[in-house]
């Protein structure tokens, strides 16, 4: 009856263990929204960031103009995995492919390829 | 030996999450029938008996928020699918072989971008829905008949953007009658039907006064589900689950059947190391369809089997890709689930859990240890070997009548 109760016992310290596990404790150490600021050191003016769809419809991130030298303000949202963001600018629009977001505050600066396009690396 | 096999199932459980696939939020869309029709399918198991009582309670645990991703046209969202499950029935007798009881199901489960006990994140992209089954029962055990019948209620807490409107129900009735072994379920979204399951569990089962073993224990439990998902009275889709006892109420067979073009669903062969169920080994297989719009007129179908397995430990289940988690856990595949939980059913006093045929061994070890602390008791003459046979000399006994009330 006393090994019984042992046992009993030890399941449940295990048992609340793994509930305290399970209770937000990841959020502890774990961002679940993505706050984003950029600042456009690129020649380009940028107009708005998006995550874009599959099918092509998109949810608009950060909405701020941003002239070159110009920093946006830190926008909160949801984003937390891997998306397409698009990089709207005066004349073209620049997409980065499987970009993950970890959480948690993102600096991004942008700034001119070679090429012409946009060079994008997260301080 | 015990350090290469616990490094090979750290190893495995690293890669199971590694390659886990996303879920998608037509499924999480989804989850409301599909867990009423699972309190729905429980309930009749258990009123089975009618009578006794049952409890039940757990939840998946999913260490890593890579784990379930949700997969929306937007990406992949990092974040937690979550279920967390309660269920009661209780039954007393309120007239010799008349029982009446109630029953409680509730179901709590989405997707979150936090793991949460009480309080989800609510993100923009979470779903978090309760469903609650209750109702009343009623059992004649002489006649051996059961009448229960209640409500579901299907309460969406909160939606993100990328699913579906829909609306909080209190409206779903359901009733469930049983006769000996056939029993018949019906489910209402206020006139309107939703379900109607005829079921001949004709197995032996030995838990309800049957047969313990013999050919009797052979004969099949078999289901007639008929579905239907809109307003209108047709019959959307039809399912037969046949279960089968294939050795000494240990080994059974499942198969579930679509009554349509694609005919297989699911086969699963489990093994339960005692009959009541309390642990269980399964190996599963599914058929997977998925329907591919190609244009607007022209839906391509393509499918694949989905192997897995899981083992149920009494407190934890282990699961891999096993059908039961591909329906009920909004077709999570790719990655190992850990469900804590705990569920037991009883009758008469003995123990069993949901679904089993025979009750717990525990029962008969209470009888051995009875038996034993007799044994204890017994007057052993002093310096006879262990094993020698056991002789009481009669010097001296006195013998007293006992009388049948209060003694002499």
């Amino acid at each position: 009856m006393k090994g019984a109760m042992k046992k009993i016992s030890v399941l449940a310290v295990l048992i609340a263990c793994c509930i305290t596990l399970s209770g937000c404790l990841t959020h502890w150490f774990l961002d679940s929204t993505t706050r984003l600021q950029i600042e456009n050191k690129s020649s380009k003016t940028v107009v708005e960031v998006d995550i874009l769809a599959e099918d092509g419809s998109y949810r608009a991130w950060i909405q701020d103009t941003l002239r070159t030298g110009e920093k946006s303000r830190v926008y909160e949202e949801d984003w937390v995995g891997t998306f397409t963001l698009r990089i709207r600018t005066l004349g073209a629009d620049f997409d980065i492919q499987n970009l993950s977001f970890d959480g948690g505050s993102e600096y991004m600066v942008l700034s001119d390829d070679e090429d012409g396009s946009l060079h994008y690396e997260f301080k | 030996m015990q350090f290469v096999l616990k490094s090979a199932l750290i190893s495995l459980v690293l890669v199971g999450i590694v390659l886990a696939d996303g879920i998608k939020p037509d499924a999480l869309a989804k989850d409301g029938a599909v867990t009423r029709d699972r309190h729905l399918t429980e309930i009749r198991d258990i009123m089975r008996g009618g009578r006794g009582g049952y409890i039940d309670f757990g939840f998946y645990y999913t260490p890593s928020r890579e784990q379930l991703p949700l997969e929306s046209q937007y990406g992949e969202h990092d974040g937690f699918a979550f279920n967390h499950h309660f269920a009661a029935f209780g039954a007393g007798e309120v007239a010799k072989n008349r029982h009446m009881g109630a029953l409680l199901w509730f179901d709590r489960s989405g997707w979150d971008g936090e793991d949460f006990f009480l309080f989800p994140q609510y993100n923009d992209f979470g779903l978090q829905r309760s469903v609650v089954t209750w109702g009343l029962t009623f059992t004649d055990a002489r006649m051996n008949w059961t009448l229960a019948a209640g409500m579901q209620h299907q309460n969406l807490e909160h939606h993100g953007k990328l699913y579906p409107d829909e609306s909080d129900s209190l409206a779903y009735s359901w009733a469930h009658l049983r006769f000996s072994k056939l029993s018949a379920q019906a489910n209402f979204y206020r006139t309107d039907w939703r379900l109607f399951r005829v079921s001949l569990d004709l197995e032996s089962r030995a838990i309800y006064g049957g047969r313990k073993s013999g050919l009797l224990t052979y004969l099949p439990n078999v289901s007639l589900s008929m579905y239907n998902t809109d307003d209108e009275n047709d019959i959307d889709s039809m399912r037969i689950n046949w279960e089968q006892n294939l050795y000494d109420q240990r080994l059974y067979a499942e198969v579930a059947i679509d009554l349509n073009d694609t005919w297989f669903h699911s086969a699963a062969l489990k093994f339960y190391p005692d009959p009541s169920r309390m642990i269980g080994f399964e190996a599963t297989c599914l058929n997977r369809v998925r329907h591919k719009q190609l244009s607007d007129d022209f839906v391509e179908e393509e499918s694949d089997l989905l192997w897995g397995g899981a083992i149920d430990l009494l407190f934890a289940r282990f699961a891999y890709n096993a059908a039961y988690d591909y329906e009920n856990f909004f077709g999570a595949k790719g990655t190992f689930l850990v469900e804590f939980k705990f569920n037991l059913a009883t009758i008469d006093g003995w123990l069993f859990n949901r679904g089993a045929a025979r009750s717990a061994p525990m029962q008969t070890d209470v009888v051995k240890q009875f038996d034993k602390k007799a044994g204890s008791n017994e007057i052993t003459p002093i310096g006879s070997a262990k094993g020698a046979p056991k002789t009481i000399e009669a010097k001296g006994i006195r013998y007293e009548k006992v009388g049948s009330e209060g003694g002499n």
